[in-house]
This record gives structure tokens, sequence and C-alpha cells, in this order.
């Protein structure tokens, strides 16, 4: 009997991410040079031996589902162990597409129940964290609780961005709000839920007569500790990092070349290195002019040029001359001689053409978009050229796609947006 | 029409590197780590997933292990499949001719049932040892319509290195008039680079003939000179990188041609596949480079850590060169530390070594060759073994080889002087 089912919840779609979640959900955005943001979740359930997972995804799921496969670089294959990718469908009545975290439960309430487990694991696919879910489970059982949350104390300033919570001293949940202006709390939900199994389905069969909105946060939660369920906090005090917005997502990824940065083979990340989707594993090549220093470099990447302080994914060519500071420079990306690339993320398969500039003068927010990038980093979507000599400057949008003739002008003012 | 179907591919891995010495004392010398990453073997085995063969038989002998480990069902070059495999053929009782494999065609031999059950039209063989890239397809279509028996692979060597091959002398339209091996005043420097297409009937009666009356055991000392004005046996000559890594000299050569653009040894065109490495802790993170980091001229592998200099070197998976290091024109294997200010020089260090701060490798003049092995080491290279642990301060001079798992730590000395050798 499976004890215990993992449910990740995928399927969101940022709005804040823009280019960069075009074409695929934020849960299979890369991080750190060769990991989509759902390795980590899936890393924490499998070393945690959760042996069921169902991931719950909705918006545009083809990376993902070539990403995830059987889900065999997690040990999801053998007799008792399964990891399914659970998109909507068609049935009898009532299907539809998602409409919530709930909603997406709910219409998979029969993957659930086929294996009877006692308790239900639900996760966000969108953080970036090491987590050891055993101790958490084991208070969840311990104290009989119907629904235990993990929270992660937060600076009281930005706890308006999150679900929060007080505990009591037997870390029973006393209070919960969702991003509310001025939280009586500073505990802030991870997204990470044990629940007891007959708890969860009831509710959601409940909500589901009722035609109650969709969302655990926002439903699930308060009825719950209106109707006095024994509903418990686990506190975590790891890196937790959640990319919010353009900005956080490339905070989130410079993260890694602090001095303190999370020690990536002590987390033991898996994730899946099929050569179809990461390219052959051939070694790093640094030619006898290349000057690297407080970077990441993934395999397969070729560098001739400078790398101060960036994140090379696998595949990445920096030709000779060019300089790349500050930046994230995502799979197959080819810096082209003589080109300058300082504090921007490119998305994969970007090019860079000669002497071009990427990044530079003032900071100032994006004119249409401030609201998710305003500290200054250019964000270049998926595929587009940047034509030689052009120089761009800071907190621009490059839309995927871009050709020589999208680009209005040999000089793009910082703040800008490029789109066809 | 693709040769898949009607071609066995016997892949000869079992050899024994003696030459190689402590690199391949407790490996094939097939699985011999390469070029940041690879294993020897790979390069054979990704030729054959380019040329589009289907079926491999897989001969094992020495030390298998390692061997076994990197291949198993033959994933990583895409051989898994209805039709598409892998198939060990360690060496097997059963028979009364059965018996460890005593040469290259009783390898061979002994598995004729294992061929004999796929009905094979051709068999191709091929060595595990080779660095090189090649389309056995095209060497399979000059065989067909030439209508050869056998085609036998070929490239000039120097002449000077005649001896450790067979070669051939071929006539104007190719075919194969003389052959001799690994003799004394070659009458060519055409040698043969080990790839053989046969017919598989013939191959089956020379086997029988030849090996089954017991009267020699190898391909080129007995089965290729037998054939020679009875067989119609072709020459293919090939023009390229092709390099039999069988010496520490050749083995150290070869990596640093992964390193110049114009060696013609290419690991990114040639699309060269292996298995994944996974490190002691699972995945492989990306490499780290720390902000004093120098690296120019190398390989870098995953998951390696450097914060010191890293010059004209091959290093692989997991290596960790800390602060004020410098390893300069070595070959630095999976997960070895080299310690703070530790000097590393013209030397090939084996997996999961440990060397200590201000350790010194391949120091001194590198006049006297290898005092219990000149014959393998005379060119200055030192070569440390697997997990050999080299206290902080000692220094270790030239053509010195530290056997693996040897502890120094134990022992009471400052310096491993030029052309030492250290086994326990």
């Amino acid at each position: 009997m499976t004890k215990i089912v993992g449910m990740v919840l995928a399927g969101g779609r940022v709005d804040e991410l823009l280019v960069l979640t075009a074409k695929r959900p934020k849960s299979a955005l890369p991080m750190w040079g060769m990991y989509r943001i759902i390795d980590f979740v899936l890393s924490n359930l499998m070393r945690a031996g959760i042996e069921v997972v169902g991931v719950l995804s909705q918006y545009r799921p083809h990376s993902l589902n070539t990403h995830l496969l059987n889900g065999e670089p997690w040990d999801y294959v053998g007799r008792s162990r399964a990891l399914r990718v659970l998109s909507p469908f068609k049935g009898a009545e009532d299907s539809d597409w998602y409409k919530g975290t709930a909603d997406a439960l709910y219409q998979n309430l029969n993957f659930i129940e086929r294996y009877s487990p006692e308790t239900v694991v639900v996760a966000s696919a969108d953080h970036v964290y090491a987590m050891d879910y055993r101790p958490m489970l084991q208070q969840h059982a311990t104290s009989g609780a119907d629904l235990t949350i993990a929270f992660k104390r937060v600076p009281r300033d930005q706890a308006h961005l999150y679900g929060t919570a007080v505990l009591d001293e037997s870390r029973r949940v006393t209070v919960y709000q969702e991003k509310a202006s001025r939280p009586e709390g500073d505990l802030a939900s991870l997204t990470v839920y044990v629940f007891k199994t007959r708890c969860l389905v009831e509710r959601l069969k409940q909500n589901a007569r009722d035609g109650q909105t969709f969302q655990i946060y926002s439903e699930i939660i308060p009825r719950m500790l209106e109707e006095k369920a024994r509903v418990f906090g686990w506190v975590f005090d790891g890196y937790w990092q959640y990319a919010r917005t353009l900005d956080t997502y490339y905070a989130t990824n410079m993260d890694i070349l602090e001095e303190d940065a999370p020690n990536l083979p002590a987390w033991g990340v898996r994730t899946n290195l099929n050569p179809g989707t990461m390219g052959d594993p051939a070694p790093a090549l640094f030619r006898p002019t290349a000057k690297v220093s407080s970077s990441l470099v993934c395999w397969d990447a070729v560098v001739e040029g400078t790398v101060e302080h960036s994140i090379l994914s696998p595949g990445v060519v920096i030709e000779r001359g060019a300089v790349v500071r500050d930046s994230v420079i995502m799979h197959r990306c080819r810096i082209a001689k003589g080109a300058v690339v300082d504090r921007a993320i490119l998305d994969k398969d970007v090019r860079v053409g000669t002497e071009a500039r990427v990044g530079c003068g003032d900071v100032v927010p994006n004119r249409l978009h401030p609201q998710t990038l305003s500290t200054g980093v250019t964000v270049i979507g998926k595929d587009s050229c940047v034509p030689a000599g052009l120089r761009m400057g800071r907190s621009c949008i490059v839309y995927p796609d871009m050709r020589e003739a999208n680009f209005p002008h040999a000089e793009i003012p910082s703040g800008s947006v490029v789109s066809a | 029409m693709r040769p898949a179907r009607d071609t066995l591919v016997m892949l000869l891995a079992g050899g024994v590197g003696s030459r190689l010495n402590i690199l391949a004392s407790e490996r094939a010398k097939p699985a011999v780590p390469f070029g940041g990453g690879f294993r020897i073997i790979d390069f054979t085995l990704s030729n054959v997933m380019h040329s589009g063969l289907e079926l491999v038989g897989l001969l094992t002998q020495y030390r298998p292990l390692s061997l076994m480990d990197h291949v198993r069902n033959g994933e990583p070059w895409d051989l898994v499949g209805r039709e598409r495999g892998v198939r060990i053929l360690p060496p097997h009782t059963g028979k009364a001719d059965s018996d460890w494999y005593k040469g290259t065609a009783d390898a061979i031999y002994q598995n004729l049932a294992f061929m004999e059950d796929r009905k094979p039209d051709k068999v191709v063989i091929l060595s595990g040892d080779h660095i090189y890239r090649m389309d056995y397809e095209q060497m399979i279509a000059a065989h067909e319509s030439r209508r050869a028996d056998l085609t036998i692979a070929a490239m000039p060597v120097p002449w000077e290195e005649t001896q450790r091959f067979g070669v051939m002398v071929a006539n104007d339209d190719g075919w194969i008039t003389e052959f001799q091996e690994k003799v004394k005043n070659a009458k060519s420097n055409l040698a043969s680079m080990g790839v053989y297409v046969f017919n598989f009937a013939v191959l089956a009666e020379e086997l029988r003939a030849v090996v089954g009356a017991k009267k020699g055991y190898d391909f080129g000392k007995d089965i290729i000179p037998g054939m020679l004005g009875r067989r119609p046996m072709l020459c293919y000559p090939f023009r390229g990188y092709w390099r039999d890594v069988g010496t520490i000299k050749s083995y150290h050569e070869a990596n640093m041609d992964c390193l110049d653009p114009d060696s013609g040894l290419d690991l990114r065109t040639w699309e060269i596949r292996t298995a994944p490495d996974v490190g002691p802790t699972g995945e492989r993170s990306p490499s780290r480079l720390g902000s004093k980091a120098s690296v120019s001229n190398s390989l870098i592998g995953r998951g390696c850590v450097i914060e010191g200099e890293v010059a004209q070197s091959v290093l692989f998976p997991g290596v960790v060169v800390k602060q004020g290091a410098v390893v300069r024109e070595s070959i630095v294997m999976q997960d070895t530390v080299v310690g703070d200010g530790c000097k590393v020089a013209y030397s090939i260090i084996d997996k999961q070594c440990r060397l200590g701060n201000e350790a010194v490798i391949g120091a001194g003049t590198g006049t006297i060759a290898n005092r219990e092995f000149p014959g393998h080491l005379d060119c200055g290279i030192s070569v440390v073994g697997k997990g050999v642990v080299i206290p902080a301060g000692v220094r270790v001079g030239k053509n010195c080889i530290i056997g693996p798992g040897v502890d120094l730590s134990r022992r009471r000395l400052k310096t491993v002087a030029d052309g030492e050798t250290i086994k326990t």
C-alpha cells in the first residue's frame, strides 16, 4: 500500500515573468545553469521516499512533459513507483480546464484514491529549495493534524506578498491570511501542504457541491480553520526562493554565485540529462584566451572570451573578445566576437551579434512592466537574434524569435520593449 | 540500403593495456577515462551509432567491471530497441574448446554460436582501444561494391612505429598482397587499424579451419596471412585522426589533442556520446569557478570547483583545485582534490586522489626514466594511481609511478625522486 502520494502544482503561468514564460510554465524555467525549477520539488519528494507523484500541469505543458519523461531521472520507475503528468481531460460530466489548485486536485481525485494513501503532500513546483519533508511528515502524524503547512519566517516588510500565519505554542495555526496588506504574522507559507487524505477529499467534494472558489489558499485553508479542523504549521529555516518577478528570478539565479551559496552537491538535486534536451555531455572547453571568474559553467560550453560573475548553461559559446558580466546565459546561446552582455538574462538559443552591447547606460524601470523589471536587468526571449553592433540599454525586454527587422533602431534605450 | 540489419558488430573490449601501466591495471584498456568525461570505448561505440549499426556483441575478458558499468544496456549510444542492442560476451565454459580467450580470433571463434543465431551477412570486427571518428557504413559499402571477402581499414603510420602494428602491402587496385604482423623492417607503413569487415560465411570457415584446428588464435598473426592469395582482401585507406593510445605518452598526447583546434580531434563535431557520470552524491552540478580562478586552454568536466590556476589540462568531473594551486599540462580524473598551493605539472592523476597543500607532482628535471618500467615512462610524465594520498609538502619528481591506493602519509618521506615507483 502506498502511504503517501505527492501532488505537484506545476501548471501555473505567471504573467510577471512575461517573455520567459511565453512558451513554458514557470515550473519548467531553467535555474542555475542545468536545472529546471520543478527539479527542486521533485528531488525533495524523491529524498523523502514518496513513491507516487502526480504533476498537475495545464499551461503549455510540452517542455515540462519532455523534461519529466517517465520520471526516471528522479527514480520514479518501478513496480510501486510512479510519476504521472495529470493534464486536464474530458469526462462524462463537468470536466474543464483546471480553475485553480483545489480544482485541479478535485479533478484528479481518482488518481489519489487509486493508491488509498493516508497522507497527501501537495507542493508547488515553482520554488527553489531543498527541504527534508520527513520531520514535517513525522510531526503531521504525531500531532494528528488534518493539515500541516510549511512556513518560513520572512522580513515583516515582505510578509504582505505571501499567505501568512500565526502559530500557537503547539504549532497550531491560529490565524491564516492570504496576501493581507498588514498581516498579523511573519510566517510565510511555502505552498507545501501535508493533508490527511480523508480531510482533503471531503473538503474538495464539499466545495464542488457548494460551487466554491477553487484555490487551496483562499478556500480550503480558511474553511478548515473556521470549522476548527486541526491545522498545524512546520517552520523551515533553509534557503527558499520564489521567482515572482523578472527581478527576483534574476536575483535567485545570482544567489548561486555568492560565497554562502546553496551547496548543490549537498542538495543532491536531480534533473533530466537526456541528451535530446540537454546536449551531449562533452566537458566545457576553455580556449587559451578565456578568462572566467566567479561563475558557474556547464558542460559543452566553449569560452574564448571573458566571463565574470555569470551563469553559463550547457552548450553556450562565448567568442573571442566577448565579455559577459553579471548575466544568466541559457542553453546554446552564442555571444559573438567583441560583444558585451552586462546584467542580462538570455533565454535559450539567443544569438548576440558581433560588437553588440546588451545592457548599457542608466538603470531605469521597464516602461511597460515596471512591476516586474526595475533593477536594470535586460531580458531577451528564446531564439532571438541581437543584430551586430546594436546597443541595447538596461531593463529592456526582447520578445522570443525577434530578428534584425524587429529592432527599430541600432540603439534601443533603457526600459524599452522589443516585440513584433 | 542501410547496413544495419544484415551486419553484426563484434567489439573486442578485453584489452589489457599493459603499457598504460597503473592506468589500466584495474580496468580494461577500453574503460580507461579520456577527454574529461569519456572512456576510450566511447569513440568506437559512437562510431557504431553514427554508422547506423544496430547490434553489438561486446567481448570482455580483462577486469570487465568498469566497462560493464559504463556500457550497461547501450542506451547512451541508442542501442536499445527491438532490433538494437549490446550483448556482453564474456569468456565462458560449456564446450570442450571453451576457455579464456587466447587471442582476437579465438575470442570471435568462441562466440560463433552467438553470431550464427543472428544469421548476419557481414560481421564488422572492431576494437575498443582507439581514438578516432570513422563512418563504417562507407567502408561496408566499399567492401560490398568490390566484392571482397575481408576489408581491412588501414592508415599510414610513421616508419619507426611500424613494428607496433600489423602492416600491409596493397596493389594499385587496393587488393592486399602482403601482411606482416608486428615485425621489424616492415615492407610498408600502412598499418591495420584493427577494423575488419568480413563476409560472415568466410569468417566462420576460416575460424573453424584455423582456430578450430588449434593452428592459431589471432587475426593479425594467423587468420589474415592464411587468407593471402586465396581470398580477396581489400585495403580500405583511412585519412583522419586515429590514435592507438596504448602508451602513457600517446595517451597524454591524445588528451592534449582535444585542446588543439588543429589536431583533428574534435570532441564536439565528432559527437562522441558517453554514459552519464553520476557523482558520489547524485547528479553532478555545474562547475564553479571562484573569484581567483584562472582557466585557459583546458577541458573542464562537470561539477569541478576551481579556485586556482588550470592551464593546458584536462579535468574530469568533480575535480577540486584549491586556491593557489596550479595544474599544467596534466590530466586529472574524477573527484581528485588538488590542495592549496599544490603544483601539478605534466602528470596524470587518476580518480579520487588527495594531493595535499603545497605538494608538488612532476618536480625535477625528468632526465631519468622510470627505473622499474623504463619502457613505459621516459618522457617525463608522472602517473598517480586511483585513490592515492600525497601529504602536504611532499615533492614527487618526474617519470614517477605511485600505485593505486598508496597512502604516502603513512610513510615518513618528503620526496619521491625522479624515476621512482611506489607500488604499495
